[in-house]
């Protein structure tokens, strides 16, 4: 398995196309970091005047956990998409490339093969986040120093101490590792059935544009099925910033996120391991 | 037969069509072995099977006296093969990709049997340049390194032939007989170039709409086949009676200028050439036209009129 595994990585490593994520998440988070930097005051004015009538504001709430914070809001609704690039291309890309039929004939099971591409993905996955956090609490912290945390919700203002934020915000890129680890194996699923390597990207994304929507809708009968979808727990890494924390809603999102990669992983492996090679 | 190979009963069904219907195919150790048939009729199919690619509906197959269900890793880790073309990783170099395939085989020495393979199949010099660079005789001849590169036992080529120059063709023929002679390696080989087949194969199989129509050594399955001779001599005239008058008349097919024309199996050939000989006329070529290519098209043409053969 130590030999896939690494076999997995370094074809991932020496793909062009890996380092799109990691451009991607640099280019953006800096951006954000520069602009809030360079007009970060008047921007949290536009977003605090509604609470100056109520309350006066004190201290640097433009801070590192701040900025961190929106960061993270803001990414992780495109990070699936650089997710599904990797993973959906993982055996699809095999078979339209034609290497899958090389691959398969070598002294592995392939179930070996498919836990080493999962493995993989999943390094990646992690290496994605990693590189997200490092940047927008290293570049936070570095650019505008520490500070308490002000959430702002819907209806309701949170102000998080800061010496209460950044294990926080570690179970938050934590959550948001399993939550794209769902998309992961969702691409990875998709990409068992077919030849084309472009497919399941879209597909993953148009499933999660899709799911979002119904998640979003205010109406009765997607209330029933909004439980079930996915999408509705990988946001879940926002309840690390409530006060007080709901563990319960929060385990059991996990558990239903932790059970989609469980159901994915599943379909993949009892499709990849029966599939005829015919390409 | 001590077989390396075995099929018993193998089909292959999708839906109503049967690809490969209760095939039953025997490789002996240290053959050449040939697989032809028209596109289509089953023979990428069975290979892909041999390989554990595609999984039969019915039957068994067992490579090196192993069942291939039950013992398929340690079977393909004695198996190198192109199957279809080589297809690599574009954006990677042919070493990376032969450093790649051969830590997945678990070759030994990997270094020194890279630096071996490459000599062989003439690409020394080329390994740092990306596959993408590559021709499809390049690509082949990469195919060909990765398939020998763990030093397999069995070697199954699909098609190996395509995309390589005249010279390319030969030297893979010599390296086909370089594996089985100085290595004693089986190698199976599918090819649509029946003279390659006829040139190098010892045994061979012809598949059509998914049966083994024929199966058997490639000598004897064309020593029962007439040929047409085509007999150059000086006295063409002189000749045609000369074989009328014997029992062989019965060859002659036309008389051409300067040759006849006969029908004949392949141990007729020494006694007309004796006959010719003792009536003083000259002969100055014999050319056989006849092959393998027709005794192939007119199984495949009609396989239910053909004698089904099979020599064990």
């Amino acid at each position: 398995m130590g030999t896939l595994l690494r076999i997995e990585l370094f074809k991932i490593g020496t793909k062009p196309r890996s380092y799109i994520g990691f451009a991607a998440i640099t280019v953006i988070v800096l951006l954000i970091e520069l602009a809030l930097w360079l007009d970060g005051r008047s921007y949290l004015q536009f977003i605090l005047q509604a609470l100056e009538q109520s309350f006066q504001v004190q201290g640097n709430l433009l801070n590192g956990n701040l900025v961190s914070f929106i960061i993270l809001q803001t990414l992780i609704v495109q990070m699936p998409l650089l997710v599904a690039l990797i993973a959906g291309d993982l055996v699809s890309g095999e078979a339209a490339s034609g290497t899958i039929r090389l691959l398969l004939t070598q002294p592995y099971s392939r179930a070996k093969i498919l836990w080493a591409k999962y493995f993989a993905v999943s390094i990646y996955v992690f290496l994605l986040i990693f590189w997200l956090g490092l940047l927008a609490l290293g570049g936070g912290f570095l650019l505008f120093g520490s500070g308490d945390l002000v959430v702002l919700k819907s209806d309701e203002l949170i102000i998080l101490k800061a010496a209460d934020t950044l294990w926080r915000f570690m179970a938050a890129f934590g959550i948001a590792f399993l939550s794209l680890s769902v998309v992961a194996t969702f691409a990875l699923m998709l990409s068992c059935y077919t030849d084309n390597s472009i497919g399941p990207i879209i597909a993953s994304m148009a499933v999660i544009i899709l799911f979002t929507i119904i998640g979003t809708l205010e109406v009765p009968l997607f209330d029933r099925i909004k439980p079930f979808l996915f999408t509705t727990h990988m946001i879940v890494w926002r309840s690390m910033f409530d006060q007080p924390l709901d563990w319960g809603a929060i385990l059991r999102s996990l558990w239903v996120l932790v059970l989609h990669i469980a159901l994915f992983l599943g379909v993949s492996f009892f499709h990849f391991t029966k599939k005829d090679i015919q390409n | 037969m001590n077989s390396i190979v075995q099929l018993r009963g193998v089909s292959k069904m999708y839906g109503d069509f049967a690809a490969v219907d209760g095939m039953d195919l025997q490789v002996a150790k240290g053959e050449v072995f040939g697989f032809l048939g028209p596109n289509g009729a089953g023979k990428s199919t069975t290979l892909r099977m041999i390989l554990s690619l595609i999984r039969p509906t019915a039957g068994s197959i067992a490579l090196f006296g192993l069942d291939l269900n039950q013992h398929r890793n340690a079977i393909l880790g004695r198996i190198g093969c192109i199957v279809e073309k080589p297809d690599f990783y574009l954006y990677l170099s042919a070493l990376d990709n032969l450093r790649l395939f051969g830590q997945m085989s678990q070759t030994r020495h990997l270094n020194e049997r890279i630096e071996t393979v490459l000599h062989l199949v003439g690409l020394k010099g080329r390994e740092k340049d990306r596959v993408k660079t590559y021709s499809h005789g390049m690509k082949q001849r990469l195919g060909l390194a990765q398939a020998l590169l763990h030093d397999p036992e069995l070697i199954i080529l699909d098609e190996p032939s395509t995309g390589l120059d005249p010279q390319g063709i030969i030297e893979l023929r010599n390296l086909i007989l370089h594996l089985k002679n100085d290595l004693g390696k089986t190698v199976i080989l599918s090819s649509h170039i029946l003279s390659e087949i006829e040139m190098i194969a010892d045994s061979m199989v012809i598949i059509h709409r998914g049966k083994a129509v024929v199966q058997g050594k490639v000598s004897e399955l064309l020593s029962h086949e007439n040929l047409q001779v085509d007999v150059q001599v000086d006295e063409p005239a002189a000749a045609e009676t000369a074989l009328t008058e014997s029992r062989l008349g019965g060859l002659i097919l036309e008389r051409l200028p300067g040759a006849l024309k006969l029908q004949c199996a392949k141990g007729d050939i020494p006694h007309v050439a004796r006959l010719l000989t003792d009536k003083g006329i000259a002969i100055f070529g014999i050319q056989a036209t006849r092959s393998l290519e027709d005794y192939f098209l007119r199984i495949t043409a009609s396989p239910e009129k053909a004698d089904i053969m099979a020599f064990k």
